[in-house]
Parts: structure tokens; C-alpha cells; sequence
């Protein structure tokens, strides 16, 4: 504990270094005050509560360890890219040190050369080249021609170019990504190398394939035909990527070697240049970025998938040293024997505790829906008016200084999920109560509609002050996406401030068949509407 | 005795760890955002100054920067306090010009060794706010 935490650094990802600090507010506050309880328990003498508190205190670093933990089991690479590492920062593979040795560079390859090479780098089979973008050929670095100089002289179409001299173009390229640090720090030759190699048996198979002119636009637009639902070799680089802790600028930065160091050394191989090079250029470059799109889609992915998993172990890990910070908190307020200000510090450790447990409340959630196929909801009679106010007498017992007015009209009986109602309501008011102006009404208004076709109770939430931008009411549901000042939503918030409150809220009335809309305005404030079919 | 200014936004780490160094003897000023937090400096002239970095207002790298622009204040040690456990927030706000760093959940122990050892630096350097040559607690 005496040292300094450890240096990996969150800020390489963007959604859990947010995570990790909104809990670990908590968390220091828990601790602290636990600590505090301990020394001042000792200075009067008081032993006997000591080791309960140090129960308390060692289930707040547990927590905390855990949050590390998780954390560290995290894939290092991260959608948002490392501040550290801008993409002005990175090697640029024009002026890497890996200029080619032009003895190396075989100059003279020929078609003809590599029709004995490998099936998969076959002249104009389409075949082979969905195989090759399928990921299944010449996996293993080499190539079957590799280190047999191809025959041949100037004018070499390109294709053959690649296929003849995959070990100088292999060989630069790795060079540039060795110097993606520190991902590639402990990566050897093989893994360097991985897909690359099968990379430029895909593109090379593509160039010699022919290719209408609507396949040309669709693959300059990163959607080429054929990857159907197996891994292709650039997803699986990607993935890779992903996983060893490139960020995506260096996984960009990649292909842009591969490209510079494929050209470099076709360029320095050829003489005059003639229509077929520009042409075998242009494919070639589309190729690349066709290969460029897949993986950083698949790259991306997977950022996704280990996210989403890494705050679903962490809630469900999370629950159980929670839960005895506020029982011992609890029980210790419950025997009324406290006084200040042991009195004040333990109801603090309880109010940090139980913000907690609405966070990972919501983690669990925010998983449960993104990882087991939407939130559960289980439909039961119950009177919408009922539970719109008990929602608002809460919010207004933990908000005093802050007025909700609470109107309702037409028929509120129906079947939805009462809890999961209620924690849709809750999140929407905190929201209101949080970006409202200081002093101004938030409003409920709760309404029954039977007209016809149309059976659904609708509730509006209101509140005045500042608009939400129009760039960012698309993505107002979208998860972790706060609204506004951070620091005005670390004091509190119904999903205790990680940015998943109205996601949410989405959730639990998308699981109900309804819809949720929002409207913004300058002069109207802003409104948020749900819509609830009676009986889904 | 020793004088620090607390400039937190949050109200509950900001009791918690007035609390906690008052019990250790300090005397504990409070300033609940950046620009509050220089204004206090400038006019109660600390013996350190524990700043936490996401700030309302003005934040603590700029707070910083602004207090060691200040003549009357740049020799006062800032330690910059985070909830953020990242590397790169260490060298931000040493380039800020924070004289040391430290993360919450506070360690105790941990941060009065460096509020001790800065305060003895300051205190060996010849020329040091008036308040900070005077006997630690």
C-alpha cells in the first residue's frame, strides 16, 4: 500500500478508465472514512469495534483490487487510441529505418513464376482468392516461393511482383511494426508477421482476378464481396491487434507500410510505368483498404466484446464485498449507540455504499442487456400513476432543494414490471434534476390514452436549462455517453454518474415494446416521453 | 502549524480527508474548485497545496500552472491528488508543475511521507513562504 499504484495506464481505454474512476470515488471515500472510524475508535479506547472496521476497510480494498484486476485482464489496445500515442506520434513507415536492401528486392519476377508457386497465389482463380481472404492460405509466413528468386525484368505486373518478393516486402514491414512500442515488444518474428503474409495472397490473388467496374466501387468502399461469414485474414488481424495492444492508429499505420513498402519496392523494380501498372496501382491500393476496413471493424469488435465483459465480471465480483461495507455499515447505525461523529462518518460510508451498489446495479444491467439478449421484465397489474409518484416522493426526499411537480390524467392501470418501471422513471428524473437549472420545476406528466388502436400510458419528463446539442441527441441512449459536466454528475445520479442511466431507461421500455423519445428545445427546456403499451 | 489548502470539489472526499489531517495536526484550508483554489492560495499564502485535478471551473493542471506563474505563490509545493489511476496523469501534472503526485483512495501514510518531505524541501530552500519555515506538526 506504501507504494505507488502500478504504471498501466487506463487511459488507453477510454469507457473503463472512466468506469475505473467513478468507482474508485466511492471507494476512497469508503476507505477514508473507514480508516478515520479506526483511528479515532483506537485514540478512545474503543478496541472492540476495531476489527469489525477493519472488516469494512478490507472489503474496500478488495474492491479495489478488484477493479485493478479486472482492469488489468483487459486486451491493452483500445477504439479510442492512447493519448500517449497520437497518430502524429507514430513512425511514419515513409521514413522508417528499414529502407530495403535493393539486393534483396528481386526485381525480376514473372507470372509465369508463381503459377509453380502456391495453388492459393494461382493467376486468375477466384476461387483461391476467397480461399486466401478466408484466412486458410499460407498461413505460415512463408509462402511456398518464398526465398526462390523469381525469373523475369522490368515490367512485371504487380501481382507477381508481390508473389516473387514476399520476404523484402515481409521483411520492412515488420521492421516498422517492431517499432510500434510497446505492443510489439513482445511479439515474435511469427506473430509480427502472422497475417501479413496471407494478406498479400489475398491481394495479389485479387489482382489478378477480374474485376468489374461495381466491384471496384464497392471494395473502394471497403465492402468487397466473398468474406462471407469466415474470418478473413485481415478480421483475423484485426483481431490480433486487438488483442496484443496495438492501438488502431499503429494498426492503420501498418497497412500504410505495407502499402509504402510494397510500392517502394515495385516502383524501384520497374521501369516505365504503363496503364497496366496504374491499374494493377489502383486495385492494389483498394485491396489494401478493403483489407484495412475489415480489420479495424473486426479490431473494434473486439474492444467491444472485452469491454462488455470486463464490467460484467466486475459487477458480478463487486457485489459481494459491496454488500458487506453496507450491512456492517448498516448494522452499525441500526444499534443507535453512535455518536459524533462516529455518527456522520458511518452514515457517509453507508451513502458511498449504497451509490455503489446503484452503480454496479447498472453494470449489471448494461451487461445483462448487451451480453444475454436485453433486460428481463416480468409483467404484473399495476398502476403507472401510483408509481410515478412513489418515484418522485423519493427523488424528491434525496433532492429537498429541488421542486417536481407530478400531474397525471386517464386510465394508469396496466401490466408492466413495477421495479424496472420505477428504475426507468428514476433514472429519467435524475437525469432531469441533474442538467436542470438550479431553482427551475422538473415535471412529470403522466398520461392514459384509449383512443382506438392506441392503448398506452405515456410519461413526459421535463426540465428547463441547457439544451442538449442536436450532434449529440442521436447518440443520447447510447451507453457511457454522459451528458455535459462530469463533475456535476460525480456528486450523484441515479446509475451513480457512468453514463448508462438513460441507456438504460432505453432498455427497460424497449424490453416493454414501448418507445422513448426526446425533444430539446431552447425556449421548451428539454423532454424526455416515454411510451408504454398497456399490455406489450 | 503547518497550513494546507484542500482544493476539492467533492464534498464528502473533501471532509474525509480534511478530517483525517486535522487529526494529524495540520491546520486545513478548503477551496471547492481551481479558481477558488488560486484565489486562496494567493491570499492565505499555504505551506502546501493538495490539488485535486478534475476540477470545476478551472482545472487543477491549470490551477497549478497558474500558482507557479504566480511570484508570490510558485514556491509553494502542490501535490496533485486524482481518482484516475493512470500513468500519463503523473507526467501531466508534473508538467503542470505539481511537485509530487498521488492517487485516491488516499494512503495515508503514503501521502504524509511526501507532504513531510516537501515541506522539508521547501523549508531548506532559502526562500520559502513565511508560514512553511515554521516547525512541522
Amino acid at each position: 500500500m506504501s507504494a505507488d499504484p502500478p504504471g498501466r495506464d487506463p487511459a488507453r481505454h477510454p469507457v473503463p478508465a472512466a468506469l475505473l474512476h467513478d468507482l474508485r470515488t466511492p471507494l476512497a471515500q469508503i476507505i477514508g472514512y473507514t480508516e478515520l472510524l479506526v483511528e479515532r475508535a483506537q485514540d478512545v479506547g474503543e478496541e472492540t469495534t476495531v476489527p469489525d472496521l477493519k472488516k469494512v476497510s478490507a472489503a474496500g480494498y478488495r474492491m479495489l483490487a478488484l477493479l485493478e484486476e479486472n482492469f488489468a485482464s483487459l486486451p491493452a489496445a483500445a477504439a479510442g487510441g492512447d493519448p500517449a500515442m497520437a497518430p502524429s506520434d507514430l513512425p511514419d513507415p515513409a521514413d522508417s529505418a528499414v529502407s530495403p536492401d535493393p539486393d534483396s528486392v528481386d526485381s525480376s519476377a514473372q507470372s509465369d513464376s508463381a503459377d509453380s508457386a502456391d495453388s492459393a497465389d494461382s493467376a486468375d482463380s477466384a476461387d483461391s482468392a476467397d480461399s486466401a481472404r478466408a484466412g486458410h492460405v499460407d498461413g505460415d509466413g512463408k509462402g511456398g516461393e518464398d526465398g526462390a528468386p523469381a525469373a523475369g525484368g522490368k515490367g512485371v505486373r504487380l501481382a507477381d511482383f508481390i508473389v516473387g518478393n514476399r520476404e523484402p516486402i515481409l521483411a520492412e514491414w515488420e521492421a516498422f511494426a517492431r517499432t510500434c512500442t510497446p505492443a510489439s515488444g513482445a511479439m515474435d518474428i511469427v506473430a509480427l508477421r502472422d497475417h501479413a503474409n496471407a494478406m498479400l495472397s489475398v491481394i495479389a490473388a485479387d489482382l489478378r482476378t477480374h474485376q468489374g467496374g461495381h466491384a471496384q466501387a464497392e471494395k473502394s468502399k471497403g465492402n468487397a464481396p466473398g468474406a462471407g461469414h469466415v474470418a478473413t485474414a485481415a478480421e483475423e488481424h484485426g483481431a490480433d491487434r486487438a488483442e496484443s495492444g496495438f492501438t488502431v492508429e499503429q494498426m492503420v499505420s501498418e497497412y500504410r507500410a505495407l502499402r509504402a513498402s510494397v510500392i517502394r519496392l515495385w516502383a524501384k523494380a520497374q521501369g516505365e510505368v504503363t496503364s497496366d501498372d496504374l491499374d494493377d496501382l489502383t486495385r492494389f491500393n483498394e485491396a489494401i483498404d478493403q483489407s484495412l476496413a475489415e480489420s479495424v471493424t473486426r479490431y473494434t469488435q473486439e474492444l467491444d466484446d472485452s469491454k462488455e465483459m470486463f464490467l460484467a465480471i466486475l459487477g458480478h465480483d463487486m457485489r459481494t464485498p459491496l454488500s458487506a461495507v453496507l450491512t456492517s455499515a448498516r448494522f452499525m447505525l441500526d444499534t443507535q449507540e453512535l455518536e459524533e461523529p462516529s455518527l456522520t462518518l458511518t452514515s457517509r460510508i453507508a451513502s458511498s455504499a449504497t451509490r455503489m451498489v446503484h452503480m454496479v446495479g447498472a453494470l449489471l444491467d448494461f451487461t445483462r442487456s448487451r451480453l444475454g439478449g436485453g433486460i428481463p421484465i416480468e409483467r404484473a397489474a399495476m398502476n403507472m400513476g401510483k408509481a410515478v409518484h412513489d418515484v418522485v416522493d423519493e427523488m424528491s426526499a434525496a433532492h429537498p432543494d429541488r421542486d417536481i411537480d407530478v400531474d397525471a390524467r386517464g386510465e394508469m392501470e396496466g401490466e408492466w414490471d413495477c421495479a424496472r418501471i420505477s428504475q426507468a422513471l428514476t433514472n429519467l428524473v435524475g437525469n432531469a434534476l441533474e442538467h436542470g437549472s438550479p431553482g427551475t420545476v422538473v415535471t412529470v406528466e403522466t398520461s392514459g390514452d384509449r383512443d382506438g388502436d392506441r392503448d398506452e400510458v405515456s410519461i413526459a419528463v421535463h426540465n428547463h436549462g441547457p439544451v442538449i446539442p442536436p450532434e449529440q441527441l442521436g447518440g443520447i441512449f447510447h451507453p457511457m455517453k454522459p451528458r455535459g459536466d462530469r463533475h456535476k454528475a460525480a456528486t450523484d445520479g441515479p446509475s451513480g454518474n457512468l453514463g448508462l442511466g438513460l441507456y438504460i431507461a432505453e432498455r427497460i421500455v424497449n424490453a416493454h415494446n414501448g418507445r422513448i423519445t426526446v425533444e430539446s428545445l431552447e425556449a421548451e427546456g428539454t423532454t424526455f416521453t416515454v411510451h408504454l403499451p398497456r399490455h406489450g | 502549524m503547518t497550513k494546507i489548502l484542500l482544493v476539492e470539489d467533492n464534498e464528502m472526499n473533501r471532509d474525509m480527508l480534511s478530517r483525517r489531517l486535522m487529526r494529524k495536526g495540520y491546520q486545513v484550508i478548503l477551496a471547492t474548485d481551481g479558481q477558488d483554489g488560486v484565489d486562496t492560495a494567493v491570499s492565505q499564502l499555504p505551506d502546501l497545496v493538495l490539488m485535486d485535478m478534475s476540477l470545476p471551473v478551472l482545472d487543477g493542471w491549470e490551477a497549478t500552472r497558474r500558482l507557479k506563474a504566480e511570484p508570490a505563490t510558485r514556491r509553494i509545493p502542490v501535490i496533485a491528488l486524482t481518482a484516475h489511476a493512470m500513468s500519463s496523469d503523473r507526467g501531466k501534472a508534473l508538467e503542470a508543475g505539481c511537485d509530487d503526485y498521488d492517487t485516491k483512495p488516499v494512503d495515508l501514510p503514503r501521502l504524509l511521507g511526501k507532504i513531510e518531505a516537501l515541506l522539508a524541501a521547501a523549508a531548506a530552500s532559502p526562500s520559502v513562504s513565511p508560514s512553511a519555515a515554521e516547525a512541522a506538526p
